[in-house]
């Protein structure tokens, strides 16, 4: 009989909301909440325990929090985890994500979860887990757990996986070779497909080049007495860094007063960006904000406003979905304030 | 131009008294055999097996293998190479169908040698293992010339005298079935105008690889093949030039199945212009230079579509994918055909470059992956020299995997080891899928 | 990517960048190249005077960018 432990939030857990997000990790004997509807579809496993932690909690003290986890499994005979579902919560992707990844790569042993595509926890963790694409919230909960039960238990019985598409998860960054379908030679694979490409029918390609989108450019923007922003993905923050933003994976980021001030002053502002050496930062801000700079040419009537805080994360290896998001949210906020154009300072 | 090819199904090889073909049995006379595949005094110690489907048989170092033809009309099987010169690609040819000549040695100089299993999971892996296999090992004559660039030449040449010679005994006698093709240029019947691209591995200065009539083509940037030539014996090769899992050889040439297929396409849905082998060079700059002259050739030719097939893995990612691409961005629309290395591990990225407007690919399968093959009874040439020799895909130790020929014969190598392991002339029934 | 998605939602915007290339790849359109990627806006190595100066011109060539026609990703000098 297998043995699996079952890993989930404050919420899951049936513990509490938003108000229980920072509860410490613990060690549950037996089923709690979603594990109950995994054990129904389970073949000759038992769930024997259920670990919960706050997603606040994780997102803080993830270190900590992956430790006490670790302690917990450590003390515990089990085959595979299953984490989740995360739906399209984020934070609760990023400790499904993290605990799988920490019994795949500690334990060596398979970790499954479930998010939604949208959710950042995808392109952050498909590679260290099985992460089964599932729906954006809990109302799918009933539909998405056979898929995940069914890749459990082929997980379970060491069957051979047909690959990421026909097991319903996201591709893990692997690639095999196997046998086309029906036998059909790369000849005809190959004739076929230019055929249907020269009538303008559909094909699916073997092989997907991964493409970075293009955006049409904008028209030039003469920007006298016109309103600007600038933001940042240096890393660059108060000192003490108050809204604790990452040095890198970033999915929050600061907003910082800056109002009529001409220059950033040494000793007020930090990088926390892990991507490069901050020293140099530290010593002069306006290496990543040339507020001195922006205002002068303010003054020199080049633009009229510049929008009086800076919005600044580190834009070290931030996941393709985090980017989007913070970009659309920070956007409207220019929106708000009527801004016409925007600078974009990077390392 | 019409080329009929008179299929003879062959059943089973023999040795005996007389070189004959009857009643599909195809019976050899060694030592004649062995005075014809060797009349210029290459090889020696020159030992003809004959390997089945479903033999417990391991043929490596494979070198070589051709398709036995023979031309009604008197003209040399493979003109200009084994014979004297004449054009290919029109009239009459007899071929043995369901066998083929293979080449193999003793030792392997340039790694670019492979292995066919007649049996078990290897024998999925080489498109050799379906047929009747007329085997011989040998050396080369002069010990001077066991140096990478001489290490499969002579047993090209040898494998299509061979084939040659097997060939006459199909004087006089009727085939069972028919293969017709019909070509003509400069077809005006509003069909999409398409062409094949073959990308050869044939950097200048690099070991020998294909031969156009007998001429070594490296260096060449292009040469437009008319498609029934394929099938005719204008092409050979290979002489060293590709990885095993790679190569091309004269049987691949002859029975290509992009070209039959592109064939039996023309004047239906599409009009094959032509077919170019295209090359392969190793500066950067010069990899745009000359990709640039294939979007020009293709706009002289008047193309609306081009297939390519890339050579193999490596830099060489970069010359396929700024022709395609090139090609995209003139409005000429392509697939590629390629095969993908993701590592022995499957993380890699198959491609070490892509370019976007490349949308439509054949995948074959990956150059690197890991299989586990059990001891075969017999051996058709020397595993042992996988202990000594440069071999692609084969490796004397390995921490997790241990060496690839364990003490009992049986291996654990990846398909780099598998001769033509890449089908990418269209033998290929893998692909590649997400995990 | 953030400059892009700006950029997708109709707000002009120009990169402020030292790695170039790579902000080409990911389709940055209007780029202003940096003086390094530990001290973007200026060379630490001058006075305080010539930074200050530095500052000035690269802020100039990026409001610069902004006002320049493009087709693509294109380094604005």
């Amino acid at each position: 009989m297998k043995k699996i432990v079952v890993f989930v939030n404050q919420y899951f857990g049936q513990i509490g909301g938003e108000e229980m997000a920072d509860i410490v990790p613990e060690l549950r004997e037996g089923l709690v909440g979603p594990a109950n509807a995994m054990q129904a579809l389970l073949k000759d496993a038992q769930i024997t325990h259920t670990i919960i932690c706050g997603d606040n909690y994780m997102a803080s003290n993830t270190t900590a929090a992956l430790d006490t986890i670790r302690g917990f499994l450590e003390g515990i005979p089990f085959d595979l985890l299953i984490a989740g579902p995360a739906f399209n919560a984020g934070r609760y992707g990023f400790s499904c994500g993290e605990v799988c990844k920490l019994v795949q790569e500690v334990f060596q042993r398979p970790a499954v979860t479930s998010m939604c595509e949208t959710n950042p926890g995808v392109d952050l963790y498909r590679k260290n887990a099985y992460v089964v694409a599932g729906s954006a919230s809990a109302a799918g909960m009933r539909k998405d757990m056979p898929k995940v039960m069914a890749l459990v238990n082929k997980l379970l019985a060491g069957e051979e996986l047909l690959g990421a598409e026909a097991e319903g998860y996201f591709p893990r960054g692997i690639r095999k070779e196997v046998p086309y379908e029906g036998g059909k030679n790369a000849a005809d694979r190959a004739v076929d497909m230019l055929l249907a490409k020269l009538a303008g029918l559909p094909y699916v390609s073997e092989y997907k080049v991964e493409q970075e989108e293009r955006v049409e450019p904008l028209p030039p923007i003469d920007v006298a007495g016109k309103r600007v922003a600038f933001m940042t993905t240096s890393g660059l923050v108060p000192i003490g860094n108050p809204d604790r933003i990452p040095s890198g994976s970033c999915t929050h980021y600061g907003k910082y007063f800056i109002g009529e001030q001409d220059e950033l002053k040494s000793g007020e502002w930090i990088s926390i960006h892990g991507g490069y050496n901050v020293s140099f930062a530290a010593e002069n801000p306006m290496l990543l904000m040339p507020l001195d700079a922006l205002r002068q040419h303010q003054k020199d009537g080049h633009f009229s406003y510049l929008y009086p805080y800076v919005y600044s994360l580190a834009g070290n290896q931030t996941a393709k979905g985090d980017a989007i998001r913070m970009a659309d949210e920070i956007l409207a906020e220019f929106r708000k304030d009527g801004i016409d154009a925007v600078i974009v300072g990077s390392t | 131009m019409k080329l009929e090819i008179g299929n003879f199904s062959v059943k089973d090889i023999q040795f005996g008294e007389e070189t004959s073909f009857a009643n599909g049995v195809l019976t050899v006379n060694r030592e004649e055999a062995i005075a014809e595949m060797n009349k210029e005094g290459m090889l020696k110690n020159i030992a003809l097996y004959v390997a089945r489907p479903g033999d417990s048989t391991r043929i490596v170092p494979a070198k070589s293998t051709a398709a036995v033809r023979y031309r009604p009309d008197g003209r040399s099987a493979f003109p200009g190479y084994t014979g004297s010169t004449a054009m290919a690609g029109d009239g009459v040819t007899y071929a043995m169908d369901g066998m083929c000549v293979t080449a193999a040695g003793l030792h392997s100089r340039l790694g670019m040698n492979s292995m066919i299993d007649m049996s078990g999971p290897g024998a999925e892996l080489s498109p050799y293992s379906k047929l009747l296999n007329l085997v011989f090992v040998a050396e080369n004559a002069d010990p001077a010339e066991d140096i990478p660039a001489m290490d499969n030449v002579h047993f090209v040449k040898a494998s299509c005298y061979l084939a040659e010679y097997l060939g006459r005994t199909l004087e006089n006698q009727e085939p069972e079935a028919w293969e017709t093709y019909e070509w003509d240029a400069c077809q005006d019947n509003g069909l999409p105008r398409v062409a094949f691209f073959y990308q050869q591995c044939n950097i200048p200065k690099w070991y020998d690889g294909t031969y156009y009539y007998g001429y070594e083509l490296n260096g060449v940037p292009s040469t437009i093949v008319q498609p029934l030539e394929w099938l005719d014996g204008a092409l050979t090769g290979d002489g060293g030039a590709l990885p095993g899992n790679g190569v091309r050889t004269t049987y691949s040439f002859l029975t290509a199945p992009i070209i039959k297929r592109l064939l039996q396409e023309h004047g239906k849905t599409i009009n094959l212009a032509c077919t170019v082998l295209v090359g392969h060079v190793e500066p950067v700059d010069d990899k745009q230079r000359i990709a640039n002259a294939y979007v020009s050739l293709a706009k002289t030719l008047g193309l609306d579509a081009v297939i390519e097939m890339e050579s193999h893995c490596g830099n060489v990612d970069v010359d396929f994918m700024m022709t395609l691409g090139g090609l995209e961005r003139e409005g000429i629309k392509t697939v590629g055909i390629f095969v993908e290395n993701v590592g022995r591990d499957g993380t890699n990225p198959g491609k070490t470059y892509a370019d976007p407007a490349v949308d439509a690919l054949v995948s074959t399968g990956n150059t690197c992956q890991v299989y586990e093959l059990p001891a075969m009874e017999t051996v058709l040439g020397n595993l042992d020299s996988y202990k000594e020799d440069p071999y692609w895909g084969v490796w004397l130790s390995d921490p997790v995997r241990g060496p690839s020929l364990r003490e009992d014969g049986s291996l654990i190598v990846d398909t780099h080891a598998f001769m033509e392991h890449d089908g990418l002339l269209g033998t290929s029934v893998l692909t590649m899928k997400d995990f | 990517m953030m400059v892009k998605e700006i950029e997708k939602n109709g707000m002009p915007v120009v990169h402020m960048v030292n790695m170039v290339p790579v902000s080409q790849g990911i389709g940055s359109n209007r780029i202003v190249k940096t003086y390094g990627i530990s001290f973007p806006m200026n060379d630490p190595n001058v006075t305080p005077e010539e930074q200050k100066k530095q500052r000035y011109e690269l802020v100039g060539r990026a409001l610069k960018a902004l006002n320049t026609s493009v087709t693509g990703p294109t380094l604005i000098s």
